[in-house]
């Protein structure tokens, strides 16, 4: 009986297609429509923001009036309308809140329903072990809790919203925004600089190792709504971090646009591992709706022994243009980058990374899995450069594309400069299709063809899987099976 | 309009009172179709930087124009090596009948001059513009003034390589040429073809030579080319071929020369169990710059291509290799294969690689690879370990290192002769 229950909710959870597509009802606080110097000072006056903030964001403002949308990505969209798009909505707050128990429960609701452990649970937290995350969760444009912060303030660690940042620690802020990432970087990072309106800051202090993952939840629930999050991590000397980030939308039939910047700085010895699953909604079958995912992402490597890692798993919007890339400035600093991306129906994903090697005995490992079905366009675009002082420099690259079905494409452009004598690159991509053997061996078993193929596709990602946090790694296997739904037969 | 560069500007400017003293100017067909090479040379101008296929190469030292000849006018040049009755020269861009012998040529194997066969009205041959952004195609459409045209007919096998020889020197001119070489092979002919382009060190000139190939179904072509141009040439090659259903198309391209080149390919596999070859080596040192790049499209479901390209850098020489295979939707059951190595000799050489992979369809196997670095210390302490002196040790490892790729060349006299231009440059390493 209990199995036959699982068998049906299992069956319910797969059937339906995308189960984070809901949209809540919460009354939301939103500035008007469109872009202007005007909603600039806005959002920077909601926030309460000191005046070097108000003068950076106008900076980058004025600067991206003078770009362009760049083109080079292979993904084609309509082109956007940057003044159709809501640049601030939060849910709408009476006073201050002083727990989550006054928060509002449509909004709890929608946490339940991500599946998100929001309430603080260290009573239990002893007994499973299970839930010692502390997440700070962002909904549409500002980050409404953030949960185990007493625990970590014993430690020193400063886990808060990004403008709580700005209030409580300005000079961390003010030394390193921008620092990685600066606001004249590219169009979309520099829209970010203007016109950001939350995300997460987090500073591990010299020699501390962060008790517990940190994550941090995002959502876009406002229609016609951007979301635009920065979040910053500075890990310390001899410090170390494990952070994670999960997004999810409603489904609408309208594009939404989320451009965010991430900017992490890593000193002598630290370590930071950065894991995303990035599951916003991809649009329906037609391509219709889904969001527009243009990130930047950046880590420093400033010390010796540095060492970052980036892990992502990537299953939804409609395109997704993205490359977290690592800066290995430090000598022996370390880069690593894994990544799963999966496109389906009509999705597009360009996506990859940069290593930039300037230190001496630095190393890279990149780890890309690129999985195309239905109409969809996958393509792996990476950066390897070994400067001229980056001696014994090494990087290892391994770009796999799978392929199914006969109407999607898969594609790898990857760039590798070395000016470097003693630096050794290897770069190594194939494309190929799930062999007929493999899926006849699987369905000989016992197994249906979708599940032979979900099997299969694992086996292929299983690399990258493995460098997931525990939570994330459950979650995520079961979402390469929910992508690629219906694209078998 | 947008300012052109000084180079370009001047043969914008030069172009109507040249192009009536050009070959065939008296074809209304042929000035029609270097009119249009012009106008589209001119809207594209020289590549810049921005231009994504020529991030790696920067033009400008040529585009601001070519500066005076400072090599001694009667410089010697080398005799031709390499050993066949069948030899045709180009001799400052036009073709020399007095250092060529072609009356040995087997039955159905034709080569003449463009220049002649236009002034015939043979302009059919040429066929129609292609519209594409490579300016310096368009650039040769305009001005081009000579070349091979070699055709086979059908069943025709020539045993012994033909070679062809484009010599500058010193005492030219102009101080560029822009030829433009036809090749057509009937249905199942087999040729082997060696290009050499050579000039005299200290002489600078621009080489823009435009190759184009058609094979009919079954043709084999073994394309072998030797650039070893004057150390202050700039040479950009253009080459372009059909590959139709069972022809084979075998390319292999020995870099040694020219201040700055660039080797680029297209082929077409049109035709199912069509099948395209491409290597190479490019040895650069001094200030070098070798550009090869390489777009092979699958056309049709049933073929392979592959390519083996290797690069030896020293002192402050710079290697490109920007390799595409793009398969389109539908052509099932390909395979593609690419590899790039390269070697740096110095701390001051770089190199930068761009393969790509463009693949729209599923049921097709392509993988790249590229690697580059310098020799491994592990081989070279091994040999050590064995009595072999550090300096052998080297030679071996890097003999090693491109034996590999020239054991690609399936004609047996290229082969030789490729190895003993590469061992005589490694004896200055």
């Amino acid at each position: 009986m209990a199995i036959r229950q699982e068998t049906v909710e299992q069956v319910a959870s797969v059937s339906d297609k995308y189960k984070y597509g809901f949209i809540s009802d919460i009354e939301a606080d939103t500035a008007p429509i469109g872009l202007s110097e005007d909603i600039v000072r806005f959002i920077s006056a909601k926030k309460e923001e000191p005046e070097w903030l108000l003068e950076w964001r106008l900076k980058a403002y004025r600067h991206w009036l003078t770009m362009e949308e760049p083109e080079w990505a292979n993904v084609h969209y309509p082109k956007i309308d940057f003044q159709d798009i809501y640049y601030y909505s939060a849910p709408k707050q009476k006073e201050k809140l002083k727990s989550l128990d006054e928060v509002d429960p449509e909004l709890l609701e929608v946490y339940k329903k991500l599946g998100i452990p929001l309430k603080e649970q260290e009573v239990l937290a002893g007994v499973e072990g299970a839930h010692n995350v502390a997440v700070d969760a962002v909904f549409d444009s500002v980050s409404v809790a953030t949960t185990f912060r007493e625990r970590l303030e014993k430690e020193g660690v400063i886990f808060c919203p990004i403008s709580e940042a700005v209030r409580d620690h300005p000079e961390l802020v003010q030394k390193y925004i921008g620092s990685v990432v600066p606001y004249t970087d590219n169009y979309y990072a520099t829209l970010n600089s203007a016109v950001f309106t939350d995300g997460s800051f987090c500073y591990i202090p010299k020699g501390v190792r962060c008790p517990m993952e940190l994550s941090t939840y995002f959502r876009i629930n406002a229609a016609q709504t951007g979301q635009f999050e920065r979040t910053l991590i500075i890990a310390e000397e001899g410090s170390y971090v494990s952070y994670l980030e999960g997004c999810t939308a409603p489904m609408r039939d309208e594009n939404q646009l989320h451009a965010a910047v991430v900017e992490l700085i890593i000193m002598k010895d630290a370590e930071i591992k950065y894991s995303t699953v990035q599951n916003w909604y991809p649009g329906d079958e037609n391509g219709v709706g889904g969001i527009y995912n243009f990130v930047t992402k950046r880590a420093a490597c400033r010390g010796e022994n540095a060492k970052v890692s980036w892990t992502q798993v990537e299953t939804g919007s409609a395109i997704t243009w993205k490359y977290p890339s690592c800066i290995l400035q430090g000598d022996n600093s370390v880069g690593e980058f894994y990544s799963i991306a999966i496109a389906n129906n009509m999705q597009q994903a360009d996506t990859g990374t940069k290593m930039i090697h300037l230190g001496k005995n630095t190393s890279s490992t990149i780890i890309s899995k690129g999985i195309s079905a239905g109409k969809a366009q996958n393509t792996y675009r990476g950066l390897v450069r070994m400067g001229r002082k980056a001696e014994n420099a090494r990087n290892h690259t391994v770009c796999d594309s799978l392929l199914i079905g006969d109407k999607c494409g898969a594609h790898t452009v990857p760039y590798i400069e070395n000016q470097s004598r003693t630096a050794t690159v290897e770069h190594e991509a194939t494309t190929s299709k799930v062999s007929e053997e493999q899926l006849f061996y699987c369905q000989q078993r016992g197994l249906s063809e979708e599940e032979s193929m979900a099997l299969i596709v694992n086996g292929f990602c299983k690399e990258v899987l493995q460098k997931l946090p525990m939570e994330f790694a459950v979650e995520a296997q079961k979402l390469v099976g929910i992508s690629l739904e219906g694209s078998v037969g | 309009m947008k300012n052109l560069t000084p180079l370009a500007q001047t043969y914008v400017d030069r172009f109507s009172a040249a192009s009536g003293s050009l070959p065939g100017h008296n074809s209304p067909a042929v000035a029609a179709l270097r009119k249009s090479g012009l106008a589209r040379f001119a809207s594209l101008d020289f590549p810049g930087r921005k231009v994504e296929e020529w991030r790696f190469t920067n033009l400008t030292a040529l585009t601001k124009g070519i500066k005076t000849t400072d090599a001694p006018a009667n410089a010697a040049l080398p005799a031709a090596e390499f050993e066949t009755p069948h030899v045709m020269t180009f001799v400052n861009g036009r073709f020399s009948a007095s250092e060529s012998r072609l009356d040995k040529l087997p039955d159905g194997i034709k080569i003449t001059s463009l220049a002649a066969e236009l002034e015939a009205g043979n302009s059919a041959l040429l066929g129609s513009d292609t519209e594409d952004n490579r300016a310096v195609v368009a650039l040769n459409t305009a001005f081009m003034e000579d070349g091979f045209v070699l055709t086979a007919d059908d069943m025709v096998t020539m045993e012994t390589p033909l070679l062809i020889r484009f010599v500058t020197k010193a005492d030219a001119t102009e101080n560029a040429h822009h030829m433009r070489n036809i090749i057509r092979l009937g249905e199942k002919a087999c040729v082997t073809l060696l290009e050499e382009h050579l000039g005299a060190d200290g002489h600078a000139y621009f080489a823009n030579p435009v190759t184009d190939i058609t094979l009919k179904k079954g043709a084999r072509l073994n394309h072998y080319k030797l650039q070893a141009e004057s150390n202050s040439a700039f040479h950009l090659a253009n080459t372009d071929c059909e590959v139709p259903a069972d022809a084979v198309y075998e390319n292999f391209a020995l870099s040694t020369g020219a201040r700055l080149s660039r080797n680029e390919l297209e082929t077409r596999l049109s035709g199912g169990k069509s099948k395209s070859i491409l290597n190479g080596a490019y040895l650069m040192r001094g200030a070098q710059h070798c550009d090869t790049t390489t777009v092979t499209r699958h056309l049709v479901p049933e073929n392979d291509s592959a390519q083996i390209y290797k690069g030896i850098l020293d002192d402050e020489a710079q290697g490109v290799f920007q390799g595409k295979i793009q398969i389109v939707p539908d052509a099932q059951q390909v395979a593609g294969d690419q590899l790039s190595r390269a070697l740096l000799l110095s701390d001051r050489a770089s190199v930068s690689v761009k393969p790509e992979l463009e693949i729209h369809a599923d049921d097709v196997k392509c993988s790249h690879g590229a690697s580059s670095g310098e020799l491994d210390e592990d081989a070279l302490f091994y040999l050590q370990s064995r009595g072999i002196e550090e300096k052998a040790a080297r030679k071996m490892l890097i003999d090693a290192f491109l034996a590999d790729v020239l054991d690609e060349i399936s004609d047996e006299a290229v082969r030789q002769y490729f190895a003993t231009i590469t061992a005589r440059w490694m004896e200055k390493v």
